[in-house]
Parts: structure tokens; C-alpha cells; sequence
């Protein structure tokens, strides 16, 4: 008797909670659901009043525009390489520096970690023009050799500084017992401290990708042929001074979207761990 | 440890020596890109070799398409030059003022009226009228208001492409329904609110004025915020006729909150018929898609007939290498979009405007009356912090009720700090 009112307490609780988190869930979803729903909708019902969830259709035509408009294709390989290539740098260089700073001792370590860190606090709106400035000069401008290159000489400080705290909390045992073994610095790194940090690693490629692949600003200022643009630009194209083309827009943030959401899938195991370790949110 | 030092001092030295390495050489074939280019363009007008030119625009997607395929039918045309179309789809003055401060500026730019006096005063755009002289330009072709937003102290720095005349658009439908007179071209700004409570009701609005710029009312009334040599005259007895009937229809009860007219957008509001009368560029497609019988007629006036225009300009750089074959160039190319583009700032090419848009044959006399009547603003270098003070200082003080004066009073010392 008592356990079953027990259950049906239970039971009443968790009715309460579901409803609550399908509620919350609905409302997290919505943009998104509201993004596909606009994707295959006509041009006119877009803006109606009072609006329509459902498309009046479906307008697979706003995928084709998408694609074909903007070279969908072309502009998705661009963003793959840069993004790549922003990847690898952000995840290995940073590693490097990064153990530079947690386990060797040189003169002005601090001070030079500071002022690395300070770097994190210029806005990019300060260094913007200066910098275009010096990689025009080098003759790099209208490629993708500023939005890559600059990354393997010395990764990104945000980075540096997540990977430096995790490898400070590495027992120094483990690399003693290496030493006595005979390994050198670099084999260290790479044997112990390398393999140790797989999950912080994981989860700066994964902030690292996402910054790369949702970067408009960088592309914008270093790439001037609509050939070598990438996909945030591409999806600006429909964002005319005078009139936005909401329809192929959003079919095409959709396409866009999806990689992004793959590598979320698989990697979530460790996004998940990577917010815990870092506090950051994507 | 040592070894380890060792290591990373011949690292650091070898990543300095590369970039050293690079630096020089990219410099050095920079310098000599240049300097081939340079007597290319040179050596190009003598052998009879195409001068290439770029172009920056902000258009996109169908839009660029189109631009592109103009340029391509001008490129095959002309045996003097090539143009390039450069697009800058996001964040256009940005992207230009970068590449502009790393000396690669596009020889022409797309430029919206308000940042031509502070590119002229920069040094950025060039003036053309020496060029223009040895052209076969018409400055009476171009209807005066649009060609004045293209000048800077007398001199003209772009030339315009298009110039949007505000009209006002009013859904006939509903005025029918009221049994309401239709607006006519002799209507004053009174009878716009009077039209407008009337036509309040059921959870619509008479009219909206949140997208038009303040300084229509002022000239309305013979005012404007600055004269043409840069005065300051927003406090003049004019312009404060001009602010007191803006502040009288933003409280009038006939639109809607702006909070609301910006969330939605003031032509989705009339588009979708919650709002009864709307000011707008005469080349919105209204026509094309609302559902009921739309009407335009002239903007209303105060003591003046008066209307604002949205004007865009193309310019050239001042860094342009043939600045002949460019001007002659941006003047093909001007005209080229005046054959696209709705509507035409000149006489010449306003005809056009009902064989790219037969849906605005009904009004072709509204608009090019309104053409006639219509300018842009006395726009001054700093004009984009003078339209933030505007807006911050002017506008919002209005809305919400607040003492003209007291307003006029701050945003003129506002502007003092901006301009000293």
C-alpha cells in the first residue's frame, strides 16, 4: 500500500520533470526547428502574418540556389582546408608551447607567459589593420596563408593556457621515472604528456574546429577572389545591404551546419568533459 | 638541458632567418609586382594592352551575378580596359578601409552617400572632374540631389548609380474599405496624422516613420542638421519646425512603437497590412509582394516639397594607376548600371525604369517627380558618429516625449565635440 503510493509519487514527479525538460528541450530546439521550417518555405510566406511554422511545401529550391549561387561546393573544400590546417596548429603547436611553460624552467618564464596571456585581451578590432597591413606586405593577402600560417609559430594563447594548466597537474613522478629510463625531453612530451592530455586535446580541436568553421572575419579581410572564400562568407551573399533572402540562407546555414553537428556527435562524449575542464562554452 | 637550450636558440634563430627570408622576398616581389604593374599600366596605354581595374561591391548572391555579367558584356566592349569584380559580402567599409590602409584599395568602390566626404577628406577617393572634362559626362543628365552626394567642396568624387526617392506607398485597399480619401501629392504632414487616426484601428497603425531619416522633416520646413559649407543649423527657427512635427507624429498615436516597427520591420509591417501608409524608396517591390492594391504619391510635405533619396555612388581610388582609362571606365560602367538598377539617377536613364520594373509603370510620374525633388544629406566627414549622436541624442529624446530644445542643446554640443 505505502510502496505503491510511494510509486505513484514517483511516477507523478517524473511526469512533472519530463514535461519540464521536453518544455525546456522544445524551446532550446525552436531556432533551429524555425531554421529548417524557413528553409523550405516560399519566399512570400516567410514574413507572414501571423506566421507559419509549417512551409506552405516543400521548396527544395533554396537548397538548389544555395548550392548553385554560391558555389556551395567549391566554398565547402576552401573552409575544410583552412579549418584543417587551423586544427592542426591550434592543437600541436599549442601543445608544445604549452609544455615549454609548464615543465621548463627560463629566465622571464612568468613574465613571458603573462604577456602571452595578455595578447587574449586585445581585441582582434585593434590588431586587425596592422596585421593585414604586415601580411600584405609579405604578399600574402587574397590567400590562406595568414588565416594557417601563423598558427605553427607559437598555436593560441587561449589554448596554451588550458593545455599548460592540465599538464601542471601531470605527476612529475611519471616523467622522473622517464628520465631515469632514459628519455629526453621531446620523448617525454610525446610518450607521456601527449597521450595523458588526449581528452584536452580532443576538446580544443573540437573549440579549435568550430572557431575555424564559423569564422567570418578572418576570411573577410585576407581573401578577396569568390573563388577562395569559405562558407561564412558565401552565406553573407545572401544577406544583401537591402534585402535578406532568408529561404537559400537558411538551407544553406543548414548545409553548412551540418559538419559541425557531426563532429558535436561525435566527439559530444568529450565536448561534454572538454566544458567541465575548461568552462567554456561553445 | 643544455642540448635542450641549444636546440631552441637554433630553432628561434632558424624561424627569425625564414621569416626574414620570406618577409624580404615576399617585399621585394611585392615591390617588383608593383613596379611591373605599374609600367605595365603605363607601357599597356602605349601598346594598346587592356588596363585592368577592380571593382569592390557589396552585392551578393543573384545581385553580383547580374553585376558580373554587366562588367563581362563592358570588359568585351572596350579595347582600353578590364574590369574585375571584387565582392565584399559581410562587413563591406571594414574590409575596404583594410585594404585601403594596406595600400591594395580596388580602383572603384560601392559606396553608400554618407561615406563619401569622409574618403574624399581622407585622401582615400579622388576627385574627377579633370577627368570627366575629357569625357562626354553630362552633369545635367543627373537629376542635381543625387549628383550633390557625390561632391565633396565643390568638387565631384563619385558618380551615382542609383537614387531610391522616397515616396509614400499606401495600402488602397484599406483607405477604400474606410472610405477614406486617397493621399494626393499636396498633402502636408497634418494630414498625414489626421489620415492616420482614422485609419487606426483593430490593431492597425496610419502610418510609420521610423525608417525615414530626421533630417527630411527639417528640410520639410527648410531646415537641415548642417548647412552645405558645414555649419551647424539644426537650431535654426526651420529646423526646429521640422523636429517639433516629428515629435508631434511620434506621439500622435498613429504608428506603432519603434521597439515593435524594428523588430519587424517597417516594410514587412506594410507589406503584411498592419500599417496603413508607409514612407519608402520608390524602388521597393511592394507591387510585387502584398496582397491588396497598392497607391503611391509624393512624400508628404511641410512648407517645402522635399524628399529624401537612398543614393549609392561608385568612386575611384585615389591609387588608381590610369586614372584617364579609369574615369572613362567608371563612367561606362555608371552607365551600364543605370540600364539595371531602379531607379536611375539621371533624366536619361530614368525611362528605363518601366522595362526593368513594369510593375511601377502605374507611378513612373510619382517617381520621377520625386526624383526631381529629392537629395540626400549635407553629409560631413565624421558623418557616421554624427548619426549616432543623432540618433542617440535627437531621435530617442523625441520619442520619448522630451524637450526639443533641451535636446537640440546637447546634440549641438555633441556635434562640437565631433567636428573641433
Amino acid at each position: 500500500m505505502f510502496g505503491s503510493k510511494m510509486k505513484q509519487k514517483r511516477i507523478r514527479r517524473n511526469i512533472f520533470l519530463y514535461l519540464f525538460l521536453v518544455l525546456f528541450s522544445l524551446t532550446t530546439l525552436f531556432p533551429l526547428l524555425w531554421m529548417v521550417s524557413t528553409s523550405l518555405k516560399s519566399g512570400d510566406i516567410i514574413f507572414e502574418m501571423p506566421p507559419r511554422f509549417l512551409p506552405d511545401g516543400f521548396h527544395g529550391e533554396n537548397y538548389t540556389r544555395a548550392i548553385e549561387e554560391i558555389n556551395f561546393f567549391v566554398l565547402f573544400k576552401n573552409t575544410a582546408v583552412i579549418t584543417f590546417f587551423h586544427l592542426l596548429s591550434n592543437v600541436f603547436v599549442s601543445a608544445i608551447v604549452a609544455y615549454g611553460f609548464a615543465r621548463f624552467d627560463f629566465r622571464w618564464k612568468n613574465f613571458w607567459f603573462l604577456l602571452m596571456l595578455s595578447t587574449i585581451m586585445i581585441p582582434g578590432e585593434v590588431t586587425m589593420i596592422p596585421v593585414f597591413i604586415a601580411f600584405s606586405e609579405l604578399g600574402w593577402s587574397n590567400s590562406i596563408k595568414p588565416l594557417v600560417i601563423p598558427g605553427f609559430f607559437g598555436g593560441a594563447p587561449v589554448f596554451i593556457f588550458l593545455l599548460r594548466q592540465f599538464f601542471l597537474a601531470i605527476p612529475r613522478e611519471l616523467e622522473e621515472s622517464a628520465v631515469v629510463d632514459g628519455a629526453n625531453s621531446f620523448k617525454i612530451f610525446y610518450k607521456i604528456f601527449i597521450p595523458l592530455s588526449v581528452p584536452a586535446l580532443i576538446t580544443i580541436g573540437i573549440f579549435s574546429f568550430q572557431g575555424s568553421w564559423n569564422d567570418l572575419m578572418g576570411p573577410l579581410i585576407y581573401l578577396n577572389d569568390t573563388d577562395k572564400f569559405t562558407l561564412t562568407l558565401g552565406l553573407s551573399m545572401f544577406k544583401g545591404m537591402m534585402k535578406v533572402e532568408w529561404g537559400p540562407l537558411m538551407a544553406g546555414s543548414i548545409l553548412a551546419l551540418l559538419p559541425v553537428l557531426i563532429v558535436f556527435f561525435l566527439a559530444q562524449k568529450h565536448f561534454v568533459e572538454g566544458v567541465k575542464l575548461s568552462g567554456i562554452k561553445g | 638541458m643544455k642540448r635542450w637550450k641549444n636546440s631552441i636558440s637554433l630553432l628561434l634563430i632558424f624561424t627569425m632567418v625564414m621569416m626574414l627570408v620570406s618577409a624580404c622576398g615576399s617585399k621585394s616581389s611585392t615591390e617588383e609586382k608593383g613596379a611591373s604593374e605599374s609600367a605595365k599600366t603605363t607601357d599597356s596605354a602605349k601598346t594598346g594592352e587592356k588596363v585592368k581595374l577592380k571593382v569592390a561591391t557589396w552585392a551578393g548572391a543573384v545581385e553580383l551575378k547580374e553585376f558580373e555579367d554587366l562588367i563581362s558584356k563592358l570588359n568585351a566592349a572596350s579595347s582600353e580596359y578590364t574590369i574585375e569584380v571584387q565582392s565584399i559580402p559581410a562587413d563591406y567599409y571594414q574590409k575596404l578601409q583594410a585594404m585601403i590602409a594596406g595600400k591594395q584599395a580596388p580602383d572603384f568602390m560601392w559606396l553608400s552617400q554618407e561615406y563619401v566626404a569622409q574618403y574624399a577628406k581622407l585622401g582615400a577617393i579622388a576627385p574627377l572632374d579633370q577627368e570627366l572634362a575629357k569625357l562626354d559626362f553630362k552633369k545635367d543628365d543627373y537629376f542635381a540631389g543625387a549628383l550633390n552626394v557625390g561632391m565633396y567642396k565643390d568638387e565631384i568624387y563619385a558618380l551615382p548609380w542609383i537614387s531610391q526617392p522616397y515616396v509614400l506607398y499606401y495600402n488602397q485597399d484599406m483607405f477604400e474599405q474606410a472610405g477614406i480619401e486617397l493621399p494626393n501629392e499636396n498633402w502636408t504632414w497634418d494630414n498625414f496624422i489626421e489620415t492616420g487616426k482614422k485609419l487606426t484601428k483593430d490593431g492597425r497603425w496610419g502610418g510609420l516613420i521610423n525608417n525615414m531619416p530626421l533630417p527630411m522633416f527639417l528640410w520639410s520646413y527648410g531646415g537641415d542638421v548642417f548647412d552645405k559649407d558645414g555649419n551647424i543649423t539644426l537650431n535654426s527657427a526651420d529646423s526646429m519646425k521640422g523636429l517639433e512635427m516629428y515629435q508631434k507624429i511620434a506621439k500622435s498615436g498613429i504608428t506603432p512603437e519603434r521597439a515593435q516597427a524594428d523588430s519587424m520591420g517597417g516594410a514587412d509591417m506594410f507589406k503584411t497590412g498592419k500599417v496603413a501608409m508607409f514612407v519608402g524608396g520608390a524602388g521597393d517591390d511592394f507591387e510585387k509582394t502584398a496582397k491588396f492594391k497598392v497607391g503611391m504619391t509624393l512624400a508628404p510635405k511641410g512648407t517645402n516639397t522635399v524628399t529624401f533619396s537612398w543614393i549609392g555612388v561608385t568612386a575611384m581610388s585615389k591609387t588608381t594607376k590610369n586614372p584617364d582609362i579609369a574615369a572613362k571606365a567608371l563612367q561606362d560602367m555608371t552607365k551600364a548600371i543605370h540600364g539595371w538598377k531602379v531607379v536611375a539617377p539621371t533624366k536619361s536613364g530614368f525611362d528605363a525604369i518601366s522595362t526593368i520594373r513594369p510593375d511601377k509603370t502605374y507611378a513612373v510620374d510619382t517617381i520621377r517627380k520625386a526624383s526631381e525633388i529629392a537629395r540626400g544629406f549635407n553629409n560631413q566627414p565624421k558623418q557616421a558618429e554624427i548619426d549616432g549622436v543623432i540618433w542617440e541624442k535627437l531621435i530617442q529624446p523625441l520619442e520619448q516625449g522630451e524637450d526639443i530644445s533641451k535636446a537640440v542643446d546637447t546634440t549641438i554640443s555633441k556635434f562640437n565635440e565631433i567636428i573641433k
